[in-house]
């Protein structure tokens, strides 16, 4: 056979065998029609091209001490915390999930309430959630260093449009812009994603990255390094002085005005014996970027003094005030939101019952608004002992 | 769309082989699984999943509300005159006496001076000192005067007053009036209401107006205080045309049965009534504005007002469902989401939209919940959709296409969901779903160990766990194959679990 001919048969053959490749490679295995490239973010396998990261799992193979944080996290536990899934069950509630199990926020657009995801659900607000684009995996670092998730720089990611349309459900975000945290430039980054000097990726280089353990309200320190509590007795004399707060001043004496917020606290109280002290009690808000305690659905605390005689018996132990954004159905029997705004302090004056003793003032932290100080789920955030 | 002239298998095959050949790809070299997934899917036998393409998107709604909002005239609450007619005060005050004698005469005689008589009533019925008989009075007058204009202040009776007795007046009076545009109001107030007399009120109110509504909660109030239980089984009797042998004289023992057989009856065939009961009325032009306003709600931001929405609208079943087929493909993803939510949330109320639904499937971010509301509407004709989708890859889709694929209780889906749970991947949702689907289809040999997860530290969701196993009840594949009274029909999720496990003995 001729050259040229058997050239032109070796063309026609590479030709065919091209077409077959590509034929068999643009084909419909498997086959999506029309998908719009956002939705695949979803935790979805295509064919074949770069790696598909379907699991927060995958992200500690880089980034392990991040992927610790994290997981350690509330962000981590939103599914599996046992409250959560406590009253979820008992309400049957669906609204909870798409903030305990969203899928990504790029997905639905940044800024927008989100959406539940059907699978994972154990890993809560994954890594996925804040960092899964269709782009790649973003982030706050300039010039990432090339990786199988395909890093990207991209800025949006520190934005609080991430954050609030979770975190705003129960009005977080509202009594933040409303706070000097707002005013002075610093966000929700700003103390629960604190700057952190390391390796972003196992082996890279030293970088400025953030904490990913999200501390808030679960960490009982964390919340006694932003609130106080005082309890100190006053004379009559003192107390012009005392009251010169610089935020303003919410003066209740809950003997004498009835400011109890319990349904079941509605005891009268004893008879005060003519001489027995008074106590000044103040609790401020000087550290937290919102109101305290935020959120209207769990978090309660509550502030008593315990009197004790000088035997050290419990004499009387007085509800002075609960801090809380009251719930939905809440809400028809008491409207007051008595939450502590951020940089505010409120007093209050607390007539002792007995002549002598001594006595503890407690701010307790509560997950539930039900529940009793000795519940394992009530904490003793802050404890003030003295003698009269 | 499939752009390949040559057999599914026959693709799969050289698919594998040039992937085998070129080194990657290396989980399907049996040309099982798709490749390049960490959560491989066994796809053998299965057609590749095909999906019409996306629906156009629509403003329909927007435009719909517009034309409405011109047409339906809002009648705002009449302004008290300054100088009311002492002839009017001294009728008003005829509702203020004890003898209801003498209140009954008033409200006639009230009646031939409406249009002064209203404002007035309309202002003097919000004042809390008075007594509830009086207030009562008031609202029975405003409901005779038939005025839409009252409409407005009786809503905000039904929902805020505290006195019981005004909330029901307030709601059998909104009835009187006759304006359906109240409709979605009324059904949103069994959410918060806990009272069984404004329960029943709110019932026969709806009834009155052509909707069928609140039957679960009045079969709640059988076992309540004697009137309570007695209006509560007259009016379910009007509205289901059955009594179940109840009386609320009878002796506990005789009651607690029959209440017990209502309940059982009404799981097994409520959604079938409903459907009967609430399908095919017109609505007006204030109700249909109201539903759309209702759907739009959906687009809030905060989920208390999205939950409401979805409660009216699941409430209102087959009558929503014309406006929820237009919100599938509304312009907002919201709107679209959710409203392919309720129609899950529906059950077989919802069937009569499964056409829109299957044509829709194409939207990639609501196809997950299309199937799922297919699956609880049993709609057959999805059957083949359902099966393609099974080798989806999105879990999510697989998981809701497994789900639906044991709803449909088709038994030709048995081979194919068994292949899948043979190698289901490392998802435990759709590990729990194939176990469901598969006892539902009548293969029960994974159940077990799904449910022994419940034991494990694993993060199963239990609330899901309740759902299937209400599921897997009420499509009668119990494992006893029989649900007695003891059965929470009603119950938290927690409790049918605990049935569950009970029944099972694990």
């Amino acid at each position: 056979m001729p050259t040229p001919v058997r050239l032109i048969l070796l063309v026609i053959v590479l030709l065919g065998v091209g077409w077959f490749i590509f034929e068999v490679t643009s084909g419909d295995v498997p086959d999506v029609p029309d998908v719009d490239p956002a939705a695949l973010v979803g935790g979805g396998a295509v064919a074949s091209g770069p790696r598909v990261f379907t699991s927060s799992s995958q992200c500690a193979e880089c980034h392990a001490e991040i992927y610790d944080e994290w997981k350690s996290s509330y962000h981590g536990q939103a599914w599996t915390d046992e409250e959560y899934q406590l009253l979820r069950t008992q309400e049957n509630s669906q609204d909870c999930i798409p903030c305990h199990a969203p899928k990504p926020a790029f997905e639905t657009g940044i800024g927008n309430r989100f959406l539940a995801r059907y699978d994972r659900r154990g890993e809560g607000v994954d890594c996925f959630t804040c960092h899964k684009t269709d782009k790649g995996m973003i982030g706050p670092i300039p010039d990432p260093d090339p990786a199988p998730c395909n890093p990207v720089f991209d800025l949006n990611i520190r934005k609080m449009d991430l954050c609030y349309p979770c975190h705003n459900q129960h009005d977080t975000h509202i009594e933040w812009e409303a706070s000097s945290f707002f005013k002075d430039g610093k966000d929700c980054n700003s103390c629960h994603m604190p700057a952190v000097e390391r390796p972003v990726a196992t082996g890279g280089k030293v970088r400025l990255g953030s904490s990913h353990s999200f501390r808030g309200g679960h960490d009982h320190d964390y919340i006694r390094s932003n609130v106080d509590l005082e309890v100190t007795l006053l004379g009559d004399a003192e107390m012009p002085a005392v009251f010169q707060g610089p935020y303003g001043v919410d003066l209740v004496d809950p003997h004498l005005l009835g400011a109890k917020r319990d349904e079941d606290d509605d005891q009268e109280p004893p008879a005060v014996p003519s001489g027995a002290p008074k106590l000044v009690v103040r609790v401020r808000n000087h550290g937290v970027g919102h109101n305290f305690p935020t959120d209207s659905r769990n978090n309660t605390v509550d502030l008593k003094v315990v009197v004790l005689n000088q035997e050290g018996q419990e004499v009387e132990r007085i509800h002075v005030d609960r801090f809380r954004n009251p719930y939905r159905d809440e809400y028809k029997k008491n409207k007051v939101n008595t939450q502590l705004p951020s940089g505010a302090d409120r007093f209050y004056v607390v007539q002792l019952p007995i002549k002598s003793g001594s006595f503890q003032g407690h701010l307790i932290y509560k997950s539930g608004p039900f529940l009793q100080d000795d519940d394992e789920n009530s904490f003793v955030l802050i404890n003030r002992e003295g003698e009269f | 769309m499939s752009r390949s002239k040559w057999p599914n298998l026959a693709r799969v095959a050289v698919l594998g082989v040039v992937l085998l050949a070129t080194g990657c790809g290396e989980e399907a070299g049996d040309g099982k699984e798709i490749s390049g997934s960490t959560n491989p899917v066994t796809t053998e036998g299965l057609p590749a999943p095909t999906y019409p393409d996306l629906p156009k998107r629509a403003s329909y709604l927007k435009e719909r509300l517009a034309e409405l909002g011109a047409l339906v005239k809002v009648e705002e609450t009449p302004k008290v005159p300054e100088l009311v007619p002492e002839e009017i005060e001294e009728l008003v005050g005829e509702l203020g006496k004890t003898d209801p004698i003498d209140r009954m005469n008033g409200a006639d005689e009230l009646l031939s001076h409406r249009e002064i008589a209203l404002p007035v009533l309309l202002d003097r019925v919000m004042d809390n000192n008075r007594y509830d008989f009086e207030r009562s009075a008031m609202v029975d007058t405003i409901g005779r005067m038939g005025s839409r204009a009252a409409a407005g202040t009786l809503l905000k009776l039904v929902a805020d007053d505290e006195s019981p007795t005004v909330r029901s007046f307030a709601a059998l009076a909104l009835a009187e009036i006759g304006d359906d545009g109240v409709v979605p109001d009324l059904v949103l107030r069994f959410k918060y209401e806990e009272d069984g007399f404004v329960i029943n009120a709110l019932s026969t109110a709806l009834h009155r107006l052509g909707i069928a509504c609140g039957v679960e909660k009045l079969i709640s109030y059988l076992d309540g205080r004697i009137r309570v239980r007695q209006e509560a089984a007259g009016t379910l009797h009007e509205m289901l045309g059955e009594d179940f042998k109840y009386d609320a004289w009878a002796a506990a023992g005789e009651r607690t049965e029959a209440a017990k057989r209502m309940r059982r009856w009404w799981w097994q065939h409520g959604q079938e009534l409903l459907l009967r009961l609430n399908s095919g009325r017109e609505v007006g032009p204030g109700f249909e504005k109201r539903i759309i306003e209702t759907i739009f709600e959906l687009s809030q931001y905060q989920m208390r007002n999205v939950d409401d929405a979805r409660f009216i609208l699941e409430g209102l079943g087959p009558i929503a469902v014309p406006f929820l087929c237009r919100g599938v493909t509304d312009e907002s993803q919201y709107v679209r989401a959710h409203s392919v939510e309720v129609f899950v949330r529906m059950g077989r109320s919802g069937e009569s939209g499964s056409e829109v639904l299957r044509s829709s499937v194409g939207d990639p971010l609501i196809r997950a919940d299309i199937l799922r509301a297919l699956g609880v509407a049993r709609d057959q004709e999805s059957y083949s959709l359902l099966l393609s989708a099974v080798g989806d890859p999105l879990i999510d889709v697989r998981i809701c296409a497994v789900d639906s694929l044991g709803q449909l209780g088709n038994k030709d889906a048995l081979s194919t969901l068994q292949a899948l749970s043979s190698n289901p991947g490392d998802s435990d949702e759709l590990r729990v779903a194939l176990s469901f689907s598969l006892a539902l289809l009548g293969d029960r040999s994974d159940l077990m160990t799904v449910v022994s997860l419940l034991d494990s530290k694993a993060p199963i969701d239990v609330w899901d766990l309740a759902e299937r196993i209400d599921r897997l009840m009420r499509l009668g594949a119990g494992v006893k194959g029989e649900v007695d009274g003891s059965y929470p029909f009603d119950g938290p999720p927690a409790e049918k679990v605990k049935f569950f496990r009970a029944d099972l003995g694990v």
